[in-house]
């Protein structure tokens, strides 16, 4: 492999990773904010705001969960291929 | 020349270039700020590979090299490909607006490539550069240039020639013609929606809606400055951060410059045509003299021509855009020659 196209390769496993960063956080952030305007008028209602409240800190901490998973998985994959491009890198 | 091959186009890109020069067009500062590998580097190309601009290198390109060069800049999101037609003498051949100008009038074509996701200004002080390093590192000495820029690759090419004139380059000297082709000397309509969409999008209270604007202003600043007509400090540098009084990049005085533009519709006279002009570019007002009165008109009438029912890309690549190209270079051969 040319170390152009190596160059590209890595270039491309990088923008990919960056990629899947910056939608994964734009779309937990805005997850975030609906599940908030959902729970807001339930804490204006008394008896409800207390179980509202716990409800909507368990479903956020899911949540924020998933997409650190999400995150977790797309660092691993970008570790992976990076080595696997080192290696491509000193075989030639 | 009967006893050489016809002259060939740039040569066929592979798929690869072509993604990468998408992806240069739509996030390519963010590459070049994090210094990703598929940032590309202006640099003239051949083939699909850059041209090293060494005496050998040029020669080996170019075997029978002219004192006259052309040097053809694509646009927005392309790369030299974007020049090749089919050659209408041709059944099986293809050619290039360089390639045809090769064979018909003897100037030595070159293509540029570049990130056209950079700030424009940027591209055309990097554009500068390489022109001063292809005339000191080519074979022979040279004459004549012209240069010929499709969309965003014109305005590329103005911000060169102003770079250079207040640099004094000394290939600024040889410039004689500056063709336009489709290039939004007034901004392009789609890029100030685009902007005014992003800015409406952030600016509605809602998750959904601002994520969407964030998307939108992910585009990179070569999209974002083909919203308006190229501007330049009064001090002749691109606006940074810092609010100077700004004007539009001047023309350069020593050369001719011709505006080719394409209408989707039929009669450029229409409404559907002053409205949608080629699909992305409107037809320009007429460039005015400088606002210090100085200096004649830098284009005249003459000097744009309509074609309907050609779209923004086919500019870049039709026969009868070629035809008049080619008229109006032979026709300055006529009045240097008689001069």
């Amino acid at each position: 492999m040319e170390p152009e196209t190596l160059r590209q390769l890595r270039g491309a496993a990088d923008l990919t990773t960056d990629a899947v960063g910056a939608t994964v956080g734009a779309i937990a952030e805005a997850h975030l904010a609906i599940m908030g305007q959902v729970y807001a008028p339930l804490g204006l209602l008394g008896p409800l705001a207390a179980p509202a409240r716990g409800i909507a800190q368990i479903q956020t901490a899911i949540t924020r969960g998933v997409y650190q998973t999400i995150l977790g998985v797309n660092a691993v994959v970008a570790c992976a291929t990076t080595a696997l491009l080192d290696r491509r890198d000193e075989t030639h | 020349m009967a006893d050489q091959p016809p002259p060939a186009p740039p040569g066929a890109t592979s798929w690869t270039s072509w993604a990468q020069s998408i992806v240069n067009g739509a996030v390519g500062d963010y590459l070049h700020a994090r210094q990703n590998g598929l940032g590309i580097a202006m640099a003239f190309y051949h083939h699909d590979r850059p041209l090293p601009l060494q005496r050998e290198a040029i020669l080996q390109a170019h075997p029978h090299p002219t004192t006259r060069l052309c040097v053809l800049v694509h646009g927005l999101g392309c790369n030299e490909d974007v020049w090749t037609y089919p050659d209408p003498a041709r059944p099986a051949g293809e050619t290039s607006y360089g390639a045809a100008l090769q064979a018909d009038l003897g100037y030595t074509p070159l293509f540029v490539r570049y990130n056209s996701g950079l700030a424009i200004a940027e591209n055309g002080r990097q554009l500068a550069t390489l022109l001063a390093d292809l005339v000191e590192a080519y074979p022979l000495p040279v004459d004549e240039l012209i240069l010929i820029g499709h969309s965003m690759g014109g305005l590329v090419i103005r911000y060169a020639c102003h770079d250079a004139a207040q640099h004094q380059a000394p290939w600024v000297g040889h410039v004689r013609q500056v063709f336009y082709l489709g290039s939004p000397h007034d901004g392009a309509p789609l890029a100030l929606l685009s902007h005014i969409a992003a800015e409406v999008l952030t600016a509605v209270p809602n998750p959904i809606t601002r994520l969407i604007g964030d998307i939108f202003n992910l585009r990179s600043q070569g999209i974002k400055d083909l919203r308006a007509a190229p501007l330049v400090d009064a001090h002749g540098h691109h606006p940074a951060e810092e609010p100077v009084p700004q004007q539009v990049v001047p023309w350069l005085m020593t050369a001719q410059h011709y505006l080719v533009v394409g209408t989707l519709g039929d009669d450029p006279q229409h409404l559907a045509s002053i409205l949608l002009g080629d699909g992305l570019v409107l037809v320009p007002r007429m460039p005015t003299t400088p606002p210090d009165g100085t200096g004649p008109d830098p284009i005249l009438p003459d000097q744009i021509v309509c074609f309907p029912r050609t779209g923004h890309l086919r500019l870049a690549r039709d026969p009868a855009v070629y035809q008049q190209i080619r008229r109006w270079c032979a026709g300055a051969e006529g009045v240097l020659d008689g001069a």
